[in-house]
């Protein structure tokens, strides 16, 4: 399947995110071949498929951490570098450094810590978003798995950013933990217009979630709103070893 | 007791721990979380190269410290950036390299009488001019740490976070190099170069088992530098010890203390 630079809904707005012929490549090995995407202000993606599929290359790629072998990518025209000088960017990795389970370190010093200046006003909002005002003094090394994750997601939307990016933000939470997490998901895009990237295993959860789905492997298998996106078809290319992928539609 | 006090060399000695006392354990703090302690070390036994190499030359050992130790941290945060040899890898060089070309030429040299205070530390040997350099050092680190304390912290709890904030991490580390050798080319005179990164290591971490956040861990850290710094040199002037041993003793005693206060309230 051909594709042309595709755009995700909703267009109203201008491009937040641009990436323009980029592939990636670790010496040999091709991670990711010619992805062109031109992401709105407003989205929710999200970006799914097989492990070594190029997913969290794509996003570290989109935040600057290492850059294309070939191709561009730009937010708000700009280099990542350059608009990250300006705004940071929230950003929730996979794994997070073993550091910050060995330091004394209160959730209230964590999320200020994602600051660029001290904002007392943004720490309560981010707080209470995630309701864990009441753990703010608390050591982030001795909360639970679902406490420490919202503590970091937390931080990473204390700024308001514009962008966040999220690496597999369900793995190892409970399901209540995780509706949690969804709903205040819904809530950052719908009602802050924060647009969200979402890298994921949890296929049926986010088809149900996001307002778009990218499957990748290390092409760009297919792109756009879940419904039209997760069939059978489309599945088998991904995952071809298991045909049927059951979700909440 | 009190005519002690009127002596230059305890003056002087009391005036560079009022310096690095509050200085040196910060930067342990970010060297603990960076899991880079080490880096202490191998910088503390460059620094005893330094000490050599003025010796020999007759140079001013201060301004040979710095300048080698900058140098010298420079080039392990370039060769670990590169991550052409692992980070342990290349501080081991240094450490190394540093004590042997250390023995080298201080077998050259004559004034082989003052190793044991270049090694432990001595209430003698900072000297007036030495005075002016350290407390401009003192300044440089102070404001490392009062614009680039949040950015640190972010750096420690993880680098892509810290990218994903917006901060240039290599200009980051390469600064934070520079500021961890002068913070210990600010000490080195008083604590010796065996026995400065119990100075830098150890008030932290005796801090970390008994406070319940990280600016408490940090006001303990400074609180407990200061405490050492004082009682040792009180006890270096009457015993003979070398000072940085005199120092030492003190912080392992306030760490034992420490680790069992936080051991009976945890079990609590």
């Amino acid at each position: 399947m051909e594709y042309e630079k595709l755009t995700i809904i909703p267009s109203r707005k201008g491009g937040l995110i641009d990436i323009s012929s980029v592939s990636y490549r670790l010496g040999e090995i091709s991670v990711l071949e010619d992805i062109n995407l031109e992401i709105k202000e407003g989205c929710y993606l999200g970006i799914v498929g097989p492990n070594g599929a190029g997913k969290t290359t794509l996003l570290r790629l989109i935040l600057g951490v290492i850059k294309p072998t070939s191709g561009e990518i730009s937010i708000c025209g700009e280099p990542p570098e350059t608009y990250l000088k300006k705004e940071p960017i929230g950003y929730l990795p996979q794994r997070i450094s073993q550091s910050i389970f060995e330091m004394p370190i209160t959730v209230e010093e964590l999320v200020l810590s994602g600051m660029r200046k001290v904002r007392r006003d943004n720490l309560e909002w981010a707080l209470e978003l995630f309701k864990i005002s009441s753990l703010r003094k608390r050591l982030f090394r001795e909360l639970s798995g679902g406490q420490k994750q919202k503590a970091i997601l937390a931080r990473a939307i204390a700024m308001k950013p514009k962008i966040l990016l999220l690496d597999e933000p369900t793995t190892g939470i409970d399901p209540n933990a995780r509706d949690d997490l969804l709903d205040i998901l819904e809530i950052l895009n719908r009602d802050f217009g924060i647009s969200i990237l979402v890298v994921t295993h949890d296929i049926a959860t986010f088809a149900h979630e996001s307002k778009c789905i990218l499957c990748l492997n290390k092409k760009m298998v297919c792109l756009g709103e879940p419904q039209k996106i997760l069939k059978d078809e489309y599945m088998k290319i991904l995952y071809p070893e298991r045909a049927v992928i059951h979700h909440r539609l | 007791m009190i005519e002690i006090f009127e002596l230059n060399i305890i003056k002087r000695a009391f005036l560079v721990i009022c310096l690095s006392a509050p200085i040196v354990p910060l930067f342990g703090i970010f060297l603990l979380l960076r899991r880079y302690a080490f880096f202490a070390d191998t910088l503390a036994h460059v620094g005893l190269l330094a000490m050599a190499l003025s010796l020999l030359l007759n140079i001013n050992s201060l301004v040979a410290l710095i300048i080698l130790s900058i140098l010298i941290s420079v080039s392990v945060e370039k060769l670990r950036s590169y991550g052409k040899l692992p980070a342990e890898g290349s501080l081991s060089f240094f450490l190394y390299a540093g004590v042997a070309l250390s023995v080298l030429l201080l077998s050259l040299s004559s004034k082989t009488s003052s190793v044991m205070g270049i090694l432990f530390g001595s209430l003698s040997t900072v000297t007036v001019d030495d005075l002016y350099l350290i407390a401009a050092g003192t300044v440089f680190c102070a404001f490392f740490l009062i614009k680039y304390y949040r950015q640190m912290l972010n750096l420690c709890i993880d680098e892509e976070l810290a990218h994903a904030s917006g901060i240039n991490i290599p200009a980051l580390k390469l600064i934070f190099a520079v500021a961890v050798a002068l913070s210990i080319s600010v000490s080195i005179k008083t604590m010796g170069a065996l026995l400065i990164g119990s100075l830098m290591i150890i008030p932290p971490l005796s801090a970390m088992y008994v406070t319940k956040s990280l600016k408490a861990t940090a006001v303990l850290s400074v609180i407990y530098a200061l405490i050492a710094g004082f009682f040792g040199i009180l006890f270096s002037f009457y015993t003979n010890v070398p000072l940085g041993a005199a120092i030492s003793a003190i912080l392992i005693g306030i760490f034992v203390i420490s680790f069992s206060v936080g051991l009976i309230s945890k079990s609590k």
